[in-house]
């Protein structure tokens, strides 16, 4: 048979084109398989900033000193996700950093892998611990502006809401608790008197500042919408705040009026695979040192009371939850209501959201 | 991925069994096609039909979720609101579009290659670096807002309106506008309009009356691509919209990941499926042309004389007259007007490809342009394991779709082109051109939902059974069309000296279509590696691309790093396409049959 010359050349290039891929599929399954020997845990947190900080003062430390790896997912305020997650038997987290209102929702659920904490002493407030959970700070979410844009400031919930006094972009992440209520304040609940929480009225309040909001994803999109200048005024996490306002990307303000009071939890989830080592780490964040390192990243207030003992006035003067920032309006949301009635109040919520 | 292979004519399935003087009949290849097929049918339609189960069981059998998306004012508004940005980028990509396609098929050389260049390289780069550009571009410390304060005028908040959206969306949907437009005109010419003008319409009259409607097939095949992509955008509502420009696709997203409510979910994605089914098959009864021709992108295979209503016919005459008043005001004269004009266009389409230089070397995190300060800071990030572990990921994900794909992809080819059975044919490319044309966001629902129950999700076997099916179209049309060009002879001839099949696709067939199926690989490669909706549905901790990687730090993030990226995509890009063009010059020179 003749052989034609293009297919000779055809011939050639399949010839290396195989070549290539042989040698591409070793080397790639040679890569796959190293490095898996080290034990891993997974933690859920936040992204952004905020898992910057935590990797630095707590996971770092941990991760050299105990020789396990850290991966780090950002799904920690996904709670349908996460119980979806342990009741399809597919858990692929350790770790899960849970606000008061989200641990109130995975115990609701029954997700979480009961803690052996007796071990753990010197808690500030120990009716915070739970047999589930163990907190490591008290945060707070505040009323912010940004002074370029809002000369007058915020004072209060009700200024947020006066788009005729304020107008500009206000910013809030998509999580109805703290807004609901702060929505009832704004329209003249007094705070001892939110819960049970009248939905109808909030949500008639919010509705009056629909067009003049947007709503994030995660208080990372927020941050990051902030930062650039496109969201002018709102409520948000006081880390992130914080974090806006030292970089100097944008004339940052808050106030401690309105400020909402929030006790952050670490939890292990059911299933979870390296449930040894996600202990260990909650172990590990109890430590002075941890707890100082956190304080100074995030500006949250510790949960060991040795460590708050060490402090002075002026420092306490900018932490949440202590005397000094306490003021008729802080308030902490109601767990329990939360716990409760969160599925359906969701529900309402990705309604209207989408309104 | 945006690329374009050529369409593959599904009528002209020769059979290779008439030929062998009666002693031998070779089988065709039908059964050739049955893996691709399988693979399709099991990883792709079997997800989405379960989903769209799913909106009638979940969590109760009924129609509740129906009710609630249908029945919820705001949802409608959704429904109304994805249709209606999804309209205005159409209707826009058109207005730039038109001028650029018409210089880039008439005008002279050096304009041409300008305008390729100009289309071709937004279109190499990933939705989310362009997605980054916008937000840079409408952001509130932006050159648009920039202007706008030297003007004296206020600045406008666009990012996170519908306004981002709609901008953004027709600037990623022009080159869907313009292949099928161009393809229409250079099979005109414009011999037709000489004849107007010698018939004495002036130039403007000429085009009104006689280019305008001749290109109408290329202007239809050109909108519904746009419109059908455009309502299943997912990418750019969820990063530029915000609330007030979210679209059916950023709520299948959220109703997902953030609240685990399958059931809307699904509805929404039924409802997105139903309304491309039937944009579609209105287009098909409208025009003839079929739905593979379509989804192949060159809607040009056959020119039908255009057929316009009386109320169009009217409004062209009207038009007409008023482009004869123009030609009579000597205002249409300048023939250099117009390509000025699409040069000018062709440089605004091409210039949020370069805002993302400054900003690489920016010396903080603020999206402001220019930038206040310069640094090679973020450079300096992105050789780091966070940006580099996304990105091996990403290429091994890649390797691996590009060897399945081509595999499956050139045996359906072969099954197809070379197969006895027209109705098999016609069922495998039908079932191969459809991860194409149906909205990705309503697959990489399916595939999330589905994964979940048998832990595929966040697993790299996930990513590329999934990818895999995305890859497979273009590995199918370019094989496909390679093979066309193939005349069966040879084989024949091998197969009558006592060659058997494997033998002749050995030694015949592959080595002759090997640059097609290269073509194939390549963009079987760059459509997995680029793609962003169904890794940010799929991936997680385990396994993150790089498109996932990018999307989180648009929207965890302020970091300029995406920026980085940008620029080193862009070479890249640069340098496959100059390699791809000469293994071209290379392998297709000494080619008599072409």
């Amino acid at each position: 048979m003749r052989t034609y010359p293009d297919v000779t050349r055809g011939r050639r290039l399949v010839g290396a084109a195989l070549a290539t891929v042989v040698v591409a599929l070793g080397s790639l399954t040679a890569c796959s398989e190293a490095g898996s020997e080290q034990a891993s845990i997974t933690y859920a947190g936040f992204g952004g900033t905020y898992e910057e900080a935590v990797r630095a003062a707590l996971f770092d430390p941990y991760s050299t000193e105990a020789d396990v790896t850290v991966r780090y997912d950002s799904s920690g305020s996904d709670v349908a996700k996460l119980v979806q997650m342990s009741r399809s038997g597919s858990m692929t987290l350790d770790l899960i950093d849970a606000e008061d209102s989200s641990l109130a929702q995975f115990m609701a659920a029954d997700i979480l892998q009961p803690i052996d904490t007796k071990s753990l002493t010197g808690f500030a407030d120990p009716s915070a611990v739970t047999e589930y959970s163990v907190p490591w700070y008290t945060f707070s979410r505040n009323l912010f502006w940004n002074k370029d844009e809002v000369p007058g400031g915020l004072d209060s919930w009700a200024d947020l809401f006066d788009t005729q006094r304020i107008p500009g972009k206000r910013g809030l992440v998509a999580l109805p608790w703290g807004i609901l209520e702060g929505a009832l304040i704004a329209d003249g609940v007094p705070v001892d008197q939110l819960y049970p929480l009248d939905l109808n009225r909030a949500f008639a309040k919010l509705e009056t500042i629909r067009k003049d909001t947007v709503f994030f994803p995660s208080n990372g999109d927020l941050q990051n919408a902030i930062s650039q200048g496109e969201i002018v005024l709102g409520y948000g996490n006081l880390a992130r705040i914080k974090s806006i306002a030292t970089s100097g990307a944008v004339p940052l303000e808050y106030t401690w009026k309105g400020a909402v009071l929030s006790v952050q939890q670490l939890v292990v989830p059911k299933g979870a695979p390296d449930q040894a080592h996600a202990v260990e780490a909650i172990r590990y964040s109890m430590k002075p040192e941890v707890q100082k390192a956190i304080m100074d990243k995030l500006g949250y207030t510790p949960s060991q009371q040795s460590v708050l003992d060490g402090l002075d006035a002026q420092t306490r003067a900018d932490l949440p939850g202590t005397a000094e920032t306490a003021s008729a309006e802080t308030f902490r949301i109601d767990v329990d209501w939360w716990a409760k009635n969160g599925a359906d109040v969701l529900k309402r919520w990705q309604d209207w959201q989408n309104a | 991925m945006t690329t374009t292979p050529t369409a593959p004519e599904t009528d002209r399935a020769e059979p290779a069994s008439r030929t062998t003087g009666g002693r031998r009949r070779p089988r065709g290849w039908d059964l050739s096609g049955i893996p691709a097929a399988v693979v399709v049918a099991v990883v792709f339609v079997l997800p989405v039909a379960i989903l769209c189960l799913r909106s009638v069981t979940e969590p109760t059998f009924g129609l509740e979720n129906f009710t609630r998306l249908l029945g919820h004012a705001g949802y409608r508004d959704n429904i109304v609101r994805t249709i209606l940005i999804s309209a205005a980028a159409t209707f826009l990509a058109l207005l730039f579009g038109y001028p650029i396609a018409y210089q880039m098929v008439h005008g002279g050389r050096w304009l041409r290659t300008f305008l390729t260049v100009a289309i071709m390289a937004p279109y190499l780069t990933s939705i989310l670096l362009r997605s980054f550009s916008w937000l840079v571009i409408l952001g509130r410390q932006g050159p648009v807002n920039k202007l706008l304060e030297q003007v004296g005028l206020e600045p406008v908040g666009m990012v996170f309106t519908p306004i981002a959206v709609v901008v953004s969306l027709s600037h990623y949907l022009l080159p869907l506008m313009i292949l099928p437009l161009a393809a229409t005109m250079r099979s005109l010419g414009d011999s037709r309009t000489r004849a107007a003008t010698s018939l004495g319409a002036g130039p403007a009259q000429a085009f009104v009356r006689v280019y305008l409607p001749l290109t109408k097939p290329g202007i239809q095949a050109g909108a519904v691509l746009c419109f059908v992509y455009g309502i299943g955008a997912f990418v750019i509502p969820a990063l530029l919209g915000g609330s007030e420009g979210s679209m059916l696709g950023s709520l299948i997203h959220s109703a997902i990941k953030q609240s685990g409510d399958y059931g809307l979910a699904s509805a929404a994605a039924l409802v997105l499926g139903a309304l491309v089914l039937a944009i579609v098959v209105g287009f098909q009864r409208l025009t003839g042309m079929s739905t593979t021709e379509l989804a192949g992108r060159s809607g040009t295979a056959t020119i039908r004389a255009a057929r316009t209503g009386r109320g169009g016919r009217r409004l062209l005459k009207f038009a007409g007259r008023a482009a004869g008043g123009l030609d009579r005001l000597g205002l249409t004269r300048s023939r250099r007007l117009p390509k000025i004009l699409a040069a000018v266009l062709g440089a605004l389409v091409l210039a949020p490809q370069f805002i993302v230089v400054p900003i690489s070397f920016a010396a903080t995190k603020a999206l402001v342009f220019p930038p206040v300060g310069y640094s090679t800071q973020w450079y300096a990030e992105f050789f780091t394991a966070s940006w580099l572990d996304p990105l091996t990921v990403s290429v091994r994900i890649a390797f691996f779709v590009t060897i399945v794909a081509g595999v499956l992809g050139t045996l359906a080819a072969m099954a197809v082109v070379r197969g006895t059975v027209h109705r098999w044919g016609t069922l495998t490319s039908t079932l191969m051109m459809l991860p194409l044309l149906f909205p990705t966001v309503v697959a990489a629902a399916g595939f999330y939902v589905e994964f979940e129950r048998i832990g595929l999700v966040d697993t790299e076997l996930g990513i590329v059974l999934a990818h895999v099916t995305l890859a497979l179209p273009f590995v199918f049309s370019v094989v496909s069309a390679g093979l066309r060009s193939l005349s069966p002879v040879y084989e024949r001839a091998a197969a009558s000296l006592g060659a058997s099949r494997t033998v002749q696709l050995r030694r015949i067939v592959l080595p002759l279509i090997a640059p097609s199926i290269a073509t194939a690989g390549l963009f079987a490669f760059l459509t997995s590696f680029d793609e962003s909706t169904v890794a940010i549905f799929l991936s997680g901790v385990e396994v993150k691309t790089l498109p996932k990687r990018i999307f989180e730090a648009l929207s965890l993030e302020t970091n300029p790093t995406v920026a980085v990226i940008s620029v080193f995509v862009m070479g890249c890009a640069a340098v496959v396409w100059l390699g791809y063009a000469l293994v071209r010059r290379l392998t297709q020179t000494p080619r008599s049959h072409r």
